[in-house]
């Protein structure tokens, strides 16, 4: 259902399975807060893979699903320090390449939060919605589609700065 | 530049195949290109993540569900009732009370009646050790702690039965009553342990999640008891936490404590909404505006009956005064505007008294009760505004706010506030959208009832317009009339003179030729003396000082007294000369109508009289001297077209017609006058009834409602 495109509809199937990974997290000292964000970043994470070409899933959406919870909270936990570690569950190995990939979006997401409104909307307009160059110029109220290539050119640089720099250094985030 | 929008390209799949392959061959030999799309495929994904937690965000806040907590109890029915309740139902509890005992069976045996096929028995298989979650079918999602159950099996079944549609219900036979009443329900569900058939006692409590779209307020759990004709009456609600009870906001009274029984007291129809309505919106502008309205409108009608400009302006001093009492009365009566500025103005009123606001806290009984309030505050208009905007909070959290708002309601709504009254729970985006909706709608309002005001003032003011002008015109028609009988009877009256005389008239005698001579002067008194007798209808005596002859036309006075003429709204008695093509109105003085008729013309005598817009006539063929006595009948409009016709038979024009039409555009207007008036009146009259800011009315606190 993810990708035929009703992606509120599917998303709000999935909560469904909040209870189960809010549970686990409160059982293994976290907060409902915790948990919530490690729900969320679980059903982020598989919109994308859902989306992405040749992904199939191994197991089924709930075990996917609170594995992903599950590692998501482990590795939250390490970067917390002074609390038990959980140890690691290797029933998923899927699951560990996904994350691992994924924490290097997020920095990417970080960076792209980093940069002007004016740039993130030329962003979603041109990568997500896919429209042309020309439409989001007279969207954003640009004088021509040349201006609005420029502006995507330096907004992107920016970003690039931004996420190398992050990269770099990512203790401090 | 270039090189990202290659990549791209690239990476959004816009290239052909051929230049893919090639581009992947330049990305190999060179590492940075390769690492520079790397980080542009990273952000990209960045992007996405982005774009799928608004998504993620969005479906979290409307995957509303409602969370129900009940420490004991297997069968566990829902629903939303009345003000949309939900109520829990327990059973087979070892310390249940004998009626919930009862309750239980009756549910039991009508759940065992309904057919697999309409509302099928899901069955889970629970590990009493372990914390489960289960959902069904529609999404019941229930939480149920390790030993919730009284057994020592490790294993138990759940069964549930679900009825969260309203078709599932009915198809189920599931009554919905209440008493006489019917109960909106959201749902209704049941849950049994049971182990080896038998069914279980509950230890510890289950979270039940209930899917709700919309949440609704005042939740409530109700007891069923089943009745003889097989219906289940759902009764004893309880609440699951201080709610307040919605009603439908028609049917609450909004109005300004005093209104209704102020217009009462005007002796006007207070159960008439659609007349209290439109007399409240039209009090749009609040004191200052209104009294302007009301002075200039005093103005125009010269003053009504019972107010003077004089007491308009003493009226809005008086409430000036009282709303601002230290204030020197020059300057108080400036103030208003700035004080009137935050009443409750109509519009305000108007905004929130619509079906919009159903389920909110606008719909409640207790609101009601602030809204009186408001009316007597002078800052009820930002109160309003207060309460509206943190309608999420309790309701006397919100009345303690209010007390310090305004100096003269401030003890009542501390009174208020000590009953602790709680709040309905609002769906957060109807709220939302509610609060621009009121925003919106207060401004379109007030400027729709000030327009819809003007309008009215206008209105009146083409309409006097356009009676002054038909008046004019009727009257010009009328002096017209009368100038050319006064010519052509002159003319008669010569030629008569001049016959009796034995001399030939010349027309116009001197009128082109004044510089030759007069040498026939009598002619000329003659003449002068026949036009003072016509004009002053008196008897020409002219004696010819040469020949000696005489001339004489006489004059005759004739008198008609109309019975009970004070009954009518209007009387006219028209003298209708047989020879001419015209008529003269006679003359009134009291109640008698007189005319002096030339006995060289036979007249006609025509009366109408008016009541309202019913005709009355009398009709004499031929009118002669002396004094007569008539009576009015009453007749039907063709009916006197005919008469028109037949009196004015040698008339050319019809200008009985046009005589006719202009009374009655007199009487009309007569009437809108009058009835503007009343108008006007009763606006001013009820109006210290509506903005009775900072008065010291007696007002008992409302009771409670529950």
């Amino acid at each position: 259902m993810l990708r035929s495109g009703n992606t509120h509809h599917a998303l709000r199937k999935l909560f469904v399975y909040r209870n189960t990974v809010t549970k686990h997290i409160k059982a293994n000292s976290g907060s409902r807060q915790d948990a919530e964000d490690i729900f969320q970043e679980a059903l982020i994470i598989l919109c994308r893979k859902s989306n992405e070409q040749g992904f199939q899933l191994t197991s089924s959406l709930n075990t996917f699903i609170f594995g992903i919870c599950k590692n998501l909270w482990r590795d939250e936990l390490k970067k917390r320090g002074g609390h038990q570690v959980l140890a690691a569950d290797h029933d998923l190995p899927e699951v560990d390449d996904v994350i691992g990939n994924e924490y290097k979006f997020s920095l990417a997401e970080k960076a792209l939060n980093a940069v002007s409104e004016t740039c993130r909307s030329i962003f979603h307009l041109f990568y997500i919605e896919k429209q042309s160059m020309l439409a989001i110029a007279e969207q954003l109220g640009l004088s021509s589609e040349n201006a609005a290539k420029i502006q995507k050119y330096k907004c992107l640089e920016k970003a690039r700065e931004q996420y190398v720099s992050f990269c770099s250094n990512p203790q401090n985030n | 530049m270039e090189q990202m929008e290659i990549i791209d390209n690239y990476l959004m799949g816009k290239m052909s195949a051929q230049e893919e392959a090639n581009f992947k061959r330049e990305m190999a030999n060179d590492p940075a290109l390769k690492s520079a799309v790397e980080a542009q495929q990273e952000l990209m994904a960045g992007m996405q993540r982005m774009a799928y937690r608004a998504d993620v965000a969005k479906a979290a806040k409307s995957y509303a569900r409602l969370r129900m907590m009940r420490t004991v109890g297997i069968v566990v029915v829902v629903i939303a009732a009345l003000a949309s309740a939900y109520f829990l139902l327990n059973k087979t509890n070892e310390d249940v009370k004998e009626s919930n005992v009862t309750t239980g069976v009756a549910i039991e045996a009508i759940v065992e009646e309904i057919p697999e096929s309409v509302l099928p028995l899901q069955k889970f298989e629970i590990n009493t050790m372990a914390d489960t979650i289960v959902e069904t079918a529609d999404g019941i999602v229930m939480a149920i702690p390790a030993g919730c159950f009284d057994t020592d099996a490790k294993m138990v079944t759940l069964e549930v039965r679900e009825a969260l549609h309203p078709d599932a219900m009915m198809k189920a036979g599931l009554s919905t009553m209440s008493g006489d009443e019917m109960l909106e329900t959201a749902g209704m569900f049941s849950i049994e342990a049971r182990h080896n058939g038998a069914q279980l006692a509950m230890k510890k409590e289950i979270i039940v999640e209930v899917p709700a779209n919309e949440i609704k307020p005042n939740i409530q759990l109700f007891d069923g008891v089943r009745k003889s004709d097989d219906v289940i009456d759902w009764v004893n609600p309880k609440p699951v936490e201080v709610y307040l009870n919605n009603v439908d906001v028609k049917s609450l009274d909004f109005y300004p404590p005093d209104y209704l029984s102020g217009l009462k007291k005007l002796n006007q129809n207070a159960d008439d909404k659609f007349f209290t309505d439109s007399l409240y919106w039209s009090l749009e502008g609040g004191v200052a505006s209104t009294a302007n309205v009301f002075a200039k409108a005093a103005q125009e009608l010269g003053g009504a009956p019972d107010y003077s400009e004089m007491e308009m302006e003493r009226l809005t001093l008086d409430v000036v005064t009282k709303s601002s009492p230290k204030r020197e009365q020059e300057t108080s009566y400036k103030a208003a505007d700035s004080s009137a500025n935050n009443i409750l103005e109509p519009s305000q009123v108007r905004t929130i008294w619509n079906e919009k606001w159903n389920k909110t806290l606008v719909a409640t009984r207790e609101f009601e009760q602030r809204i009186k309030l408001m009316h007597r505050s002078c800052e009820g208009g930002a109160i309003l505004r207060m309460y509206l905007e943190r309608m999420d909070e309790k309701l006397s959290v919100l009345d303690n706010i209010a007390s310090g708002m305004s100096e003269s309601t401030t003890k009542e709504f501390r009174a208020l506030a000590a009953r602790k009254d709680g709040r309905v729970r609002p769906d957060s985006s109807l709220f939302a959208s509610l609060k621009s909706y009121y925003e919106k709608h207060s401004k379109i309002y007030a400027k729709a009832a000030i327009t819809a005001r003007q309008k009215f003032l206008n209105d009146n003011e083409i309409a006097k317009q356009n009676a002054a002008n038909r008046a004019y015109t009727a009257g010009r028609m009328r002096m017209k009339a009368e100038n050319e009988l006064f010519q052509k009877e002159l003319d008669l009256n010569l030629d008569e003179a001049y016959r009796q005389l034995g001399i030939k008239r010349v027309k116009n005698p001197s009128q082109q030729r004044y510089t030759t001579r007069v040498n026939r002067p009598g002619w000329k008194n003659l003449d002068q003396y026949v036009m003072a007798s016509t004009s002053s209808r008196t008897t020409l005596d002219y004696k010819d000082p040469q020949s000696g002859k005489r001339a004489v036309i006489k004059y005759d006075s004739c008198k008609i007294d109309v019975n009970n003429l004070k009954s009518f709204d209007k009387v006219y008695v028209y003298a209708i000369p047989e020879k001419f093509n015209s008529y003269v109105r006679m003359k009134q003085v009291d109640s008698t109508f007189s005319y002096s008729l030339n006995e060289l013309i036979k007249y006609k005598m025509m009366t109408i009289g008016y009541i309202g817009e019913t005709m009355y006539v009398q009709t004499m063929d031929q009118l002669v001297a002396g004094r007569h006595q008539i009576e009015l009948q009453q007749k039907p409009e063709e009916e006197v077209r005919a008469i028109f016709s037949n009196v004015a038979v040698n008339t050319s024009s019809n200008w009985l017609l046009d005589e006719y039409k202009n009374v009655r555009a007199e009487i009309q207007e007569n009437r809108r006058i009058a009835k503007f008036n009343i108008s006007e009146k009763l606006r001013r009259d009820i109006w210290p009834y509506v903005f009775a800011c900072g008065s010291e009315g007696a007002m008992s606190l409302p009771k409670k409602f529950n």
